[in-house]
């Protein structure tokens, strides 16, 4: 015998009904209007249900959790290249004052920002004070 | 190299740039973990693109995502989430030695993974196509789709489309791969060239099927379920 663990069927069964279980989460969270928390609430529980599923599956299924730590370190560098990725590209976009919910455009004489609105793209919203910002507005629109 | 090698029992599984079995087994891994990093990132590409324009055009996801069918969405969840169990269940039959299980297993595997491509194209695209449901020149929702027309920004919805035809599409298309594995391992196990010294081929093409697993899971909520 090699030295590779055995997982028993058991274990994976049992991993199983959970994936199904948090498959069934995931649409209830979705469909069911009591539990609409708005946009990014839910799409945050849509992506925490995800990453649970996807925890199960690689910790189990593909024996992570009993891997070696240089093969551990491999199964999560993927992970973490992802999320360099991620953190610097909305390190971009969230800053954007056209489209983030974040930032208002600074107000202009004869004008005034509005607030971002979550529920719409900001270029929608924003009024547009001075040329340069309706130019801006304009261009975040047609692009 | 030294004649201690020819003279001691060497196991035949074991190739000869390593050391013990351990080693070998654990570099197998090791490289298929290293090529799913690079598959990580080669959709990660895309799952960046989707968040950014999901971030910006939210009201045309919801519109579009209000046109994809949850049920079989999630019909499609639950086969490639059985095809993954059947497929751990064929490395565990590998491991303790049963191959005829281990054909099962596979067979099972690859035939649940055949459903799920079906009915992707039968229920989810076919009919799109025929609907006009095709970002670029063809674009033109008619029909079941008639109503998306009526959407404002047009050019908005065929991103979240586009999106969805090619984040489903590659996932598709590595299903395609897997099955293009799947069948001369279906045929090797068949003939037993695998077992409890031999099955590393096992379970690192079960890596990949679940990584694609992995995708689909990620791909379920973010096209069918965006409210």
């Amino acid at each position: 015998m090699s030295g590779h663990h055995i997982v028993m069927p058991n274990t994976y069964r049992q991993v199983l009904i959970v994936l199904m279980v948090l498959m069934a989460a995931t649409i209830i969270a979705a469909k069911w209007e009591p539990m609409n928390i708005g946009i990014t609430g839910n799409l945050l529980i849509a992506l925490a249900i995800a990453g649970c599923k996807m925890t199960c599956i690689m910790l189990i299924f593909m024996h992570v959790k009993y891997s070696s730590k240089l093969v551990q370190v491999f199964a999560f560098c993927g992970l973490f290249w992802f999320a360099i990725m991620m953190v610097f590209t909305f390190n971009d976009y969230l800053t954007r004052s056209w489209n983030s919910p974040f930032i208002t455009p600074a107000p202009v004489a004869g004008g005034h920002a509005a607030p971002a609105d979550h529920a719409a793209p900001a270029s929608h919203a924003t009024p547009a004070p001075a040329d340069h910002s309706a130019a801006t507005a304009e261009a975040a629109q047609h692009s | 190299m030294s004649s201690a090698a020819d003279t001691h029992e060497h196991n035949p599984h074991l190739a000869h740039h390593f050391e013990t079995i351990e080693q070998q087994e654990e570099a197998q891994s090791m490289g298929m973990w290293l090529f799913l990093a690079q598959e990580f990132m080669f959709f990660g590409g895309l799952f960046c693109a989707y968040a950014v324009w999901r971030f910006t055009y939210h009201d045309a996801w919801f519109e579009g995502s209000s046109h994809l069918s949850t049920f079989w969405g999630g019909l499609n969840t639950i086969v490639l989430l059985l095809s993954s169990y059947t497929m751990a269940m064929g490395v565990y039959y590998c491991q303790i030695g049963d191959t005829k299980r281990l054909t099962n297993r596979l067979i099972m595997t690859l035939g649940l993974g055949i459903v799920f491509v079906a009915v992707k194209l039968q229920f989810e695209w076919f009919p799109k196509f025929h609907d006009g449901v095709v970002p670029g020149q063809w674009w033109g929702p008619a029909g079941h789709y008639a109503d998306m027309a009526a959407f404002p920004e047009q050019g908005h919805l065929q991103l979240f489309y586009f999106l969805y035809y090619v984040m489903t599409g590659m996932h598709a298309f590595h299903m395609l791969i897997g099955f293009g594995i799947l069948i001369p391992l279906i045929v090797m196990s068949a003939m037993g060239k695998f077992g409890p010294q031999r099955f590393m081929a096992i379970l690192n093409f079960g890596l990949y099927w679940h990584f694609v697993d992995i995708v689909w899971v990620f791909l379920f909520p973010m096209f069918y379920l965006v409210t």
